[in-house]
Protein backbone atom coordinates (compact mmCIF):
# COMPACT_ATOMS: atom_id res chain seq x y z
CA UNK A 1 0.00 0.00 0.00
CA UNK A 2 2.75 2.39 0.98
CA UNK A 3 4.56 1.66 -2.25
CA UNK A 4 1.48 2.58 -4.25
CA UNK A 5 1.27 5.84 -2.30
CA UNK A 6 4.94 6.60 -2.97
CA UNK A 7 4.41 5.75 -6.61
CA UNK A 8 1.65 8.35 -6.84
CA UNK A 9 3.88 10.96 -5.21
CA UNK A 10 6.81 10.17 -7.45
CA UNK A 11 4.76 10.42 -10.63
CA UNK A 12 2.52 13.28 -9.46
CA UNK A 13 3.30 15.11 -12.72
CA UNK A 14 1.96 12.29 -14.87
CA UNK A 15 -1.25 12.02 -12.90
CA UNK A 16 -1.73 15.78 -12.72
CA UNK A 17 -1.20 15.89 -16.49
CA UNK A 18 -3.88 13.31 -17.25
CA UNK A 19 -6.33 14.73 -14.72
CA UNK A 20 -5.96 18.33 -15.90
CA UNK A 21 -6.02 17.41 -19.60
CA UNK A 22 -9.21 15.41 -19.11
CA UNK A 23 -10.77 18.42 -17.37
CA UNK A 24 -9.54 20.94 -19.96
CA UNK A 25 -10.46 18.83 -22.99
CA UNK A 26 -13.88 17.99 -21.59
CA UNK A 27 -14.52 21.72 -21.13
CA UNK A 28 -13.28 22.34 -24.66
CA UNK A 29 -15.23 19.60 -26.40
CA UNK A 30 -18.48 20.18 -24.55
CA UNK A 31 -18.32 23.97 -24.84
CA UNK A 32 -21.44 24.15 -26.98
CA UNK A 33 -23.65 21.99 -24.78
CA UNK A 34 -22.59 22.91 -21.27
CA UNK A 35 -24.25 26.10 -20.07
CA UNK A 36 -22.28 26.47 -16.84
CA UNK A 37 -18.74 26.23 -18.20
CA UNK A 38 -19.49 28.55 -21.05
CA UNK A 39 -21.25 31.22 -19.09
CA UNK A 40 -18.33 31.22 -16.65
CA UNK A 41 -15.54 31.18 -19.19
CA UNK A 42 -16.86 33.17 -22.10
CA UNK A 43 -16.88 36.91 -22.35
CA UNK A 44 -20.50 36.91 -21.30
CA UNK A 45 -18.70 36.80 -17.96
CA UNK A 46 -19.20 40.31 -16.56
CA UNK A 47 -15.55 41.12 -15.87
CA UNK A 48 -14.23 40.22 -19.31
CA UNK A 49 -17.26 41.80 -20.95
CA UNK A 50 -16.46 45.02 -19.08
CA UNK A 51 -12.85 44.96 -20.26
CA UNK A 52 -14.00 44.52 -23.84
CA UNK A 53 -16.58 47.28 -23.48
CA UNK A 54 -13.97 49.79 -22.32
CA UNK A 55 -11.38 48.86 -24.96
CA UNK A 56 -14.12 49.00 -27.55
CA UNK A 57 -14.98 52.50 -26.30
CA UNK A 58 -11.44 53.65 -27.13
CA UNK A 59 -11.56 51.93 -30.50
CA UNK A 60 -14.94 53.51 -31.16
CA UNK A 61 -13.40 56.97 -30.87
CA UNK A 62 -10.85 56.20 -33.58
CA UNK A 63 -13.51 54.62 -35.76
CA UNK A 64 -15.96 57.52 -35.61
CA UNK A 65 -15.71 58.42 -39.27
CA UNK A 66 -16.16 54.82 -40.37
CA UNK A 67 -19.14 54.51 -38.03
CA UNK A 68 -20.60 57.67 -39.53
CA UNK A 69 -20.35 56.18 -42.98
CA UNK A 70 -21.98 52.95 -41.95
CA UNK A 71 -24.79 54.81 -40.16
CA UNK A 72 -25.37 57.00 -43.18
CA UNK A 73 -25.53 53.92 -45.36
CA UNK A 74 -27.96 52.31 -42.95
CA UNK A 75 -30.08 55.49 -42.92
CA UNK A 76 -30.24 55.44 -46.69
CA UNK A 77 -31.19 51.81 -46.59
CA UNK A 78 -34.01 52.52 -44.15
CA UNK A 79 -35.21 55.57 -46.07
CA UNK A 80 -35.61 53.41 -49.11
CA UNK A 81 -38.05 51.30 -47.15
CA UNK A 82 -40.33 54.22 -46.23
CA UNK A 83 -43.69 53.92 -47.93
CA UNK A 84 -43.24 57.26 -49.69
CA UNK A 85 -40.02 56.14 -51.33
CA UNK A 86 -41.76 53.22 -52.98
CA UNK A 87 -43.76 53.38 -56.14
CA UNK A 88 -46.97 51.46 -55.74
CA UNK A 89 -47.91 49.37 -58.74
CA UNK A 90 -51.04 48.21 -56.97
CA UNK A 91 -54.17 49.26 -58.81
CA UNK A 92 -56.78 48.48 -56.25
CA UNK A 93 -56.45 47.69 -52.60
CA UNK A 94 -58.68 47.03 -49.66
CA UNK A 95 -57.74 48.04 -46.16
CA UNK A 96 -58.83 45.55 -43.57
CA UNK A 97 -58.29 46.13 -39.89
CA UNK A 98 -56.86 42.83 -38.87
CA UNK A 99 -57.19 41.82 -35.24
CA UNK A 100 -56.04 38.28 -35.87
CA UNK A 101 -52.42 39.23 -36.48
CA UNK A 102 -50.16 38.52 -33.56
CA UNK A 103 -46.59 39.73 -33.06
CA UNK A 104 -44.40 36.83 -34.20
CA UNK A 105 -40.82 38.16 -34.21
CA UNK A 106 -39.30 40.69 -31.88
CA UNK A 107 -36.24 42.76 -32.85
CA UNK A 108 -33.54 44.26 -30.64
CA UNK A 109 -30.68 46.43 -31.78
CA UNK A 110 -27.21 45.82 -30.33
CA UNK A 111 -23.62 46.85 -30.81
CA UNK A 112 -20.75 44.44 -31.37
CA UNK A 113 -18.13 44.85 -28.63
CA UNK A 114 -15.90 41.92 -29.56
CA UNK A 115 -15.49 40.00 -32.78
CA UNK A 116 -13.06 37.64 -34.50
CA UNK A 117 -13.15 36.23 -38.01
CA UNK A 118 -9.88 34.35 -38.44
CA UNK A 119 -10.26 31.50 -35.99
CA UNK A 120 -11.88 28.18 -36.97
CA UNK A 121 -14.59 28.89 -34.40
CA UNK A 122 -15.45 32.56 -34.20
CA UNK A 123 -17.69 34.26 -31.69
CA UNK A 124 -18.96 37.83 -31.24
CA UNK A 125 -19.93 39.60 -28.04
CA UNK A 126 -22.78 42.12 -28.17
CA UNK A 127 -23.76 44.68 -25.56
CA UNK A 128 -27.33 43.56 -24.86
CA UNK A 129 -28.28 40.69 -22.59
CA UNK A 130 -30.99 39.01 -20.55
CA UNK A 131 -31.85 42.29 -18.79
CA UNK A 132 -32.83 43.76 -22.19
CA UNK A 133 -34.87 40.69 -23.06
CA UNK A 134 -32.41 38.70 -25.17
CA UNK A 135 -32.54 34.93 -25.02
CA UNK A 136 -30.25 32.16 -26.19
CA UNK A 137 -30.87 30.69 -29.66
CA UNK A 138 -32.04 33.98 -31.16
CA UNK A 139 -30.89 34.90 -34.65
CA UNK A 140 -28.55 37.85 -35.21
CA UNK A 141 -28.95 39.87 -38.41
CA UNK A 142 -26.63 42.42 -39.97
CA UNK A 143 -27.48 46.03 -39.15
CA UNK A 144 -28.26 47.05 -42.73
CA UNK A 145 -30.60 44.16 -43.41
CA UNK A 146 -28.25 42.39 -45.82
CA UNK A 147 -26.88 39.17 -44.43
CA UNK A 148 -26.91 37.22 -41.20
CA UNK A 149 -24.33 37.35 -38.43
CA UNK A 150 -24.91 34.36 -36.18
CA UNK A 151 -26.92 32.80 -33.39
CA UNK A 152 -26.98 33.93 -29.74
CA UNK A 153 -25.23 31.23 -27.76
CA UNK A 154 -25.27 32.46 -24.16
CA UNK A 155 -26.59 35.55 -22.42
CA UNK A 156 -25.55 37.21 -19.17
CA UNK A 157 -27.31 40.24 -17.71
CA UNK A 158 -25.89 42.81 -20.10
CA UNK A 159 -23.93 40.85 -22.69
CA UNK A 160 -24.56 38.04 -25.08
CA UNK A 161 -22.09 35.80 -26.89
CA UNK A 162 -23.02 35.08 -30.50
CA UNK A 163 -21.76 32.08 -32.42
CA UNK A 164 -20.66 33.70 -35.67
CA UNK A 165 -21.71 32.16 -38.98
CA UNK A 166 -17.93 31.90 -39.46
CA UNK A 167 -17.79 28.92 -37.10
CA UNK A 168 -17.17 25.29 -38.01
CA UNK A 169 -20.12 24.30 -35.79
CA UNK A 170 -22.60 26.62 -37.50
CA UNK A 171 -25.60 24.99 -39.23
CA UNK A 172 -28.19 27.35 -40.71
CA UNK A 173 -31.19 26.22 -42.69
CA UNK A 174 -31.35 28.15 -45.98
CA UNK A 175 -33.15 27.96 -49.31
CA UNK A 176 -32.73 29.16 -52.85
CA UNK A 177 -35.01 32.10 -53.56
CA UNK A 178 -37.36 31.24 -56.41
CA UNK A 179 -37.45 27.45 -56.38
CA UNK A 180 -37.48 26.95 -52.58
CA UNK A 181 -35.03 24.04 -52.55
CA UNK A 182 -33.53 24.08 -49.10
CA UNK A 183 -30.20 23.01 -47.63
CA UNK A 184 -27.83 23.71 -44.79
CA UNK A 185 -25.34 26.58 -44.68
CA UNK A 186 -21.97 25.61 -43.23
CA UNK A 187 -18.59 27.31 -43.10
CA UNK A 188 -15.39 25.56 -44.17
CA UNK A 189 -13.15 27.66 -41.93
CA UNK A 190 -11.22 29.27 -44.78
CA UNK A 191 -12.79 32.33 -46.39
CA UNK A 192 -14.60 34.90 -44.26
CA UNK A 193 -16.61 36.14 -47.25
CA UNK A 194 -18.18 32.85 -48.31
CA UNK A 195 -20.04 29.85 -46.92
CA UNK A 196 -21.18 26.54 -48.41
CA UNK A 197 -24.74 25.41 -48.98
CA UNK A 198 -24.96 21.63 -48.61
CA UNK A 199 -27.71 19.02 -49.01
CA UNK A 200 -29.43 20.61 -52.02
CA UNK A 201 -30.57 17.62 -54.13
CA UNK A 202 -29.19 17.24 -57.66
CA UNK A 203 -32.60 17.49 -59.31
CA UNK A 204 -32.89 21.11 -58.20
CA UNK A 205 -32.42 23.71 -60.90
CA UNK A 206 -29.84 26.20 -59.74
CA UNK A 207 -27.87 28.93 -61.46
CA UNK A 208 -24.89 31.08 -60.66
CA UNK A 209 -26.08 34.31 -59.05
CA UNK A 210 -29.21 32.85 -57.45
CA UNK A 211 -30.07 34.49 -54.13
CA UNK A 212 -29.90 32.43 -50.93
CA UNK A 213 -32.25 33.32 -48.08
CA UNK A 214 -33.06 31.77 -44.70
CA UNK A 215 -35.68 29.04 -44.94
CA UNK A 216 -37.67 29.75 -41.78
CA UNK A 217 -37.70 26.03 -41.00
CA UNK A 218 -35.72 26.56 -37.82
CA UNK A 219 -37.09 28.67 -35.00
CA UNK A 220 -34.03 30.94 -35.12
CA UNK A 221 -34.34 33.11 -38.23
CA UNK A 222 -37.48 34.44 -39.89
CA UNK A 223 -38.08 33.28 -43.43
CA UNK A 224 -36.50 35.19 -46.29
CA UNK A 225 -33.56 36.98 -44.65
CA UNK A 226 -30.97 37.63 -47.37
CA UNK A 227 -27.73 35.65 -46.93
CA UNK A 228 -25.80 35.80 -50.21
CA UNK A 229 -25.64 34.74 -53.83
CA UNK A 230 -24.41 31.55 -55.47
CA UNK A 231 -20.80 32.06 -56.45
CA UNK A 232 -20.12 28.64 -57.93
CA UNK A 233 -21.42 25.08 -57.66
CA UNK A 234 -20.52 21.57 -58.76
CA UNK A 235 -21.81 18.02 -58.43
CA UNK A 236 -19.41 15.87 -56.43
CA UNK A 237 -19.29 12.37 -57.98
CA UNK A 238 -21.15 9.67 -56.09
CA UNK A 239 -23.19 12.05 -53.99
CA UNK A 240 -26.78 13.02 -54.56
CA UNK A 241 -26.26 16.61 -53.54
CA UNK A 242 -24.78 19.76 -54.99
CA UNK A 243 -21.83 21.47 -53.35
CA UNK A 244 -22.60 25.18 -53.58
CA UNK A 245 -20.33 28.07 -52.70
CA UNK A 246 -22.25 31.12 -51.52
CA UNK A 247 -20.74 34.65 -51.55
CA UNK A 248 -22.03 36.44 -48.45
CA UNK A 249 -23.67 39.86 -48.71
CA UNK A 250 -22.10 41.10 -45.50
CA UNK A 251 -18.49 41.43 -44.36
CA UNK A 252 -18.33 40.05 -40.82
CA UNK A 253 -15.07 41.91 -40.26
CA UNK A 254 -16.74 45.31 -40.37
CA UNK A 255 -19.95 44.44 -38.56
CA UNK A 256 -20.70 47.03 -35.87
CA UNK A 257 -24.44 47.16 -35.38
CA UNK A 258 -26.70 44.13 -35.43
CA UNK A 259 -30.32 43.22 -34.88
CA UNK A 260 -31.25 40.31 -32.66
CA UNK A 261 -34.48 38.63 -33.67
CA UNK A 262 -36.32 36.37 -31.31
CA UNK A 263 -39.23 34.15 -32.18
CA UNK A 264 -42.06 34.73 -29.73
CA UNK A 265 -43.82 31.45 -30.49
CA UNK A 266 -40.69 29.30 -30.35
CA UNK A 267 -41.51 27.47 -27.12
CA UNK A 268 -44.95 26.49 -28.32
CA UNK A 269 -43.61 25.12 -31.59
CA UNK A 270 -40.66 23.24 -30.09
CA UNK A 271 -42.89 21.72 -27.42
CA UNK A 272 -45.31 20.46 -30.03
CA UNK A 273 -42.53 19.02 -32.21
CA UNK A 274 -40.94 17.35 -29.22
CA UNK A 275 -44.21 15.73 -28.20
CA UNK A 276 -44.51 14.09 -31.58
CA UNK A 277 -40.93 12.81 -31.50
CA UNK A 278 -41.37 11.43 -28.00
CA UNK A 279 -44.62 9.64 -28.80
CA UNK B 1 12.28 33.19 -2.66
CA UNK B 2 9.78 36.04 -2.29
CA UNK B 3 11.43 37.93 -5.14
CA UNK B 4 11.03 34.80 -7.32
CA UNK B 5 7.31 34.62 -6.52
CA UNK B 6 6.91 38.34 -7.11
CA UNK B 7 8.71 38.18 -10.47
CA UNK B 8 6.50 35.31 -11.60
CA UNK B 9 3.33 37.00 -10.41
CA UNK B 10 4.18 40.20 -12.30
CA UNK B 11 5.02 38.10 -15.38
CA UNK B 12 1.67 36.30 -15.02
CA UNK B 13 -0.29 39.57 -15.21
CA UNK B 14 2.00 41.29 -17.72
CA UNK B 15 1.90 38.43 -20.26
CA UNK B 16 -1.90 38.19 -20.07
CA UNK B 17 -2.06 41.93 -20.86
CA UNK B 18 0.35 41.57 -23.82
CA UNK B 19 -1.57 38.54 -25.07
CA UNK B 20 -4.78 40.58 -24.88
CA UNK B 21 -3.16 43.32 -26.99
CA UNK B 22 -1.90 40.71 -29.50
CA UNK B 23 -5.44 39.36 -29.79
CA UNK B 24 -6.33 42.67 -31.46
CA UNK B 25 -4.01 41.84 -34.39
CA UNK B 26 -6.26 40.85 -37.22
CA UNK B 27 -6.05 37.70 -39.32
CA UNK B 28 -3.27 35.93 -37.39
CA UNK B 29 -2.81 34.58 -33.87
CA UNK B 30 0.51 35.30 -32.19
CA UNK B 31 1.13 33.70 -28.80
CA UNK B 32 3.40 35.05 -26.10
CA UNK B 33 1.56 33.73 -23.05
CA UNK B 34 3.40 30.32 -22.85
CA UNK B 35 6.56 32.25 -21.87
CA UNK B 36 5.23 32.31 -18.31
CA UNK B 37 5.23 28.51 -18.16
CA UNK B 38 8.62 28.32 -19.88
CA UNK B 39 10.19 30.57 -17.25
CA UNK B 40 8.83 28.91 -14.09
CA UNK B 41 11.78 27.93 -11.87
CA UNK B 42 13.60 24.65 -12.51
CA UNK B 43 12.96 22.03 -9.84
CA UNK B 44 9.40 23.08 -9.05
CA UNK B 45 7.19 20.06 -8.29
CA UNK B 46 5.70 18.85 -11.58
CA UNK B 47 2.16 18.66 -10.24
CA UNK B 48 2.32 22.28 -9.05
CA UNK B 49 3.68 23.51 -12.41
CA UNK B 50 0.82 21.73 -14.18
CA UNK B 51 -1.80 23.14 -11.81
CA UNK B 52 -0.47 26.70 -12.21
CA UNK B 53 -0.35 26.25 -16.00
CA UNK B 54 -3.93 24.98 -16.02
CA UNK B 55 -5.34 28.05 -14.25
CA UNK B 56 -3.10 30.35 -16.28
CA UNK B 57 -4.49 28.81 -19.49
CA UNK B 58 -8.05 29.17 -18.20
CA UNK B 59 -7.54 32.92 -17.75
CA UNK B 60 -6.27 33.17 -21.34
CA UNK B 61 -9.33 31.18 -22.43
CA UNK B 62 -11.64 33.75 -20.84
CA UNK B 63 -10.34 36.42 -23.21
CA UNK B 64 -10.35 34.21 -26.28
CA UNK B 65 -13.82 32.70 -25.71
CA UNK B 66 -12.26 29.26 -26.15
CA UNK B 67 -13.10 27.43 -22.92
CA UNK B 68 -10.51 24.70 -22.36
CA UNK B 69 -8.38 25.22 -25.49
CA UNK B 70 -5.50 27.19 -24.00
CA UNK B 71 -5.92 25.48 -20.63
CA UNK B 72 -5.17 22.15 -22.30
CA UNK B 73 -2.35 23.66 -24.39
CA UNK B 74 -0.76 25.18 -21.26
CA UNK B 75 -0.95 21.85 -19.45
CA UNK B 76 0.58 20.14 -22.49
CA UNK B 77 3.49 22.62 -22.52
CA UNK B 78 3.95 22.28 -18.76
CA UNK B 79 4.02 18.49 -19.08
CA UNK B 80 6.62 18.56 -21.86
CA UNK B 81 8.78 21.07 -19.99
CA UNK B 82 10.56 18.68 -17.58
CA UNK B 83 11.31 16.30 -20.47
CA UNK B 84 12.88 19.08 -22.56
CA UNK B 85 14.75 20.38 -19.50
CA UNK B 86 16.14 16.89 -18.88
CA UNK B 87 17.27 16.48 -22.50
CA UNK B 88 18.91 19.90 -22.56
CA UNK B 89 20.52 19.74 -19.12
CA UNK B 90 23.87 21.58 -19.33
CA UNK B 91 27.08 20.03 -17.99
CA UNK B 92 27.01 20.49 -14.25
CA UNK B 93 23.22 20.54 -14.10
CA UNK B 94 20.81 23.35 -13.31
CA UNK B 95 20.95 25.53 -10.26
CA UNK B 96 17.81 24.49 -8.39
CA UNK B 97 15.21 27.21 -7.99
CA UNK B 98 16.62 29.36 -10.80
CA UNK B 99 14.41 30.34 -13.72
CA UNK B 100 15.57 28.90 -17.09
CA UNK B 101 16.14 32.31 -18.70
CA UNK B 102 18.50 33.50 -21.38
CA UNK B 103 20.37 35.39 -18.63
CA UNK B 104 21.03 32.18 -16.66
CA UNK B 105 21.63 29.68 -19.46
CA UNK B 106 22.62 31.61 -22.56
CA UNK B 107 20.96 32.64 -25.82
CA UNK B 108 21.64 29.43 -27.75
CA UNK B 109 20.20 27.26 -25.00
CA UNK B 110 17.11 29.42 -24.59
CA UNK B 111 16.32 29.59 -28.33
CA UNK B 112 16.45 25.78 -28.57
CA UNK B 113 14.42 25.33 -25.38
CA UNK B 114 11.66 27.77 -26.35
CA UNK B 115 11.78 26.55 -29.97
CA UNK B 116 10.94 22.99 -29.00
CA UNK B 117 8.22 23.91 -26.52
CA UNK B 118 6.53 26.51 -28.74
CA UNK B 119 6.49 24.03 -31.63
CA UNK B 120 4.74 21.56 -29.33
CA UNK B 121 2.32 24.29 -28.24
CA UNK B 122 1.49 25.20 -31.86
CA UNK B 123 0.93 21.56 -32.83
CA UNK B 124 -1.37 21.10 -29.86
CA UNK B 125 -3.46 24.23 -30.50
CA UNK B 126 -3.79 23.67 -34.26
CA UNK B 127 -4.68 19.99 -33.82
CA UNK B 128 -7.39 20.84 -31.29
CA UNK B 129 -8.86 23.69 -33.32
CA UNK B 130 -9.11 21.45 -36.38
CA UNK B 131 -10.41 18.50 -34.39
CA UNK B 132 -13.91 18.75 -35.84
CA UNK B 133 -13.15 15.43 -37.55
CA UNK B 134 -13.45 13.73 -34.22
CA UNK B 135 -16.65 14.45 -32.42
CA UNK B 136 -15.66 15.86 -29.05
CA UNK B 137 -16.94 13.17 -26.74
CA UNK B 138 -15.28 10.38 -28.68
CA UNK B 139 -11.80 11.87 -28.20
CA UNK B 140 -12.55 12.29 -24.54
CA UNK B 141 -13.61 8.69 -24.22
CA UNK B 142 -10.41 7.53 -25.98
CA UNK B 143 -8.34 9.56 -23.57
CA UNK B 144 -10.25 8.19 -20.59
CA UNK B 145 -9.90 4.62 -21.85
CA UNK B 146 -6.18 5.15 -22.33
CA UNK B 147 -5.64 6.76 -18.92
CA UNK B 148 -7.68 4.18 -17.02
CA UNK B 149 -6.13 1.19 -18.83
CA UNK B 150 -2.65 2.50 -18.16
CA UNK B 151 -3.48 3.05 -14.49
CA UNK B 152 -4.77 -0.53 -14.16
CA UNK B 153 -1.72 -2.00 -15.90
CA UNK B 154 0.65 -0.15 -13.58
CA UNK B 155 -1.38 -0.95 -10.45
CA UNK B 156 -1.28 -4.63 -11.46
CA UNK B 157 2.52 -4.49 -11.32
CA UNK B 158 2.36 -3.09 -7.80
CA UNK B 159 -0.27 -5.48 -6.48
CA UNK B 160 1.16 -8.76 -7.82
CA UNK B 161 4.72 -7.64 -8.58
CA UNK B 162 5.33 -10.56 -11.00
CA UNK B 163 8.96 -11.66 -11.39
CA UNK B 164 8.55 -13.37 -14.72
Amino acid sequence: MQRIFLFFIKYNGVFAFFLLEVIALSIYFTRNNNANTQAFLSSANGLIGGVYESTSRVARYWNLSAVNDSLARENAELKMRLPNSKFSSLIQSNTIKDTTLQQYYQYFDAKVVNNTIHRPRNYLTINKGAAQGLRANSGVLNGNGMGIVGVVQKVSNNYAVVMSILNLDTRISAKILGNNNFGVMIWDGLDSRSMNLESVPKHANINKGDTIVTSGYSTIFPEGVLIGTIDSFYQPPGVNFYSIKVALFNDLNSTQYVYVVSNLLKEERLKLEEEVIND
Amino acid sequence: MTSLIRANFIRFVFLIVIQFVLKGVDSIDIYIYPLFILLLPVGMIDGVVLLVAFFYGLSIDMFYDTPGLFASASVAVAAARPLVLAIMEPRGGYEPGKAPTKYNLGTRWFVQYSGILMLWHTIWVVALEQASLFSGLRVLIWLLIYALSLLLIILYQFLFNPKE
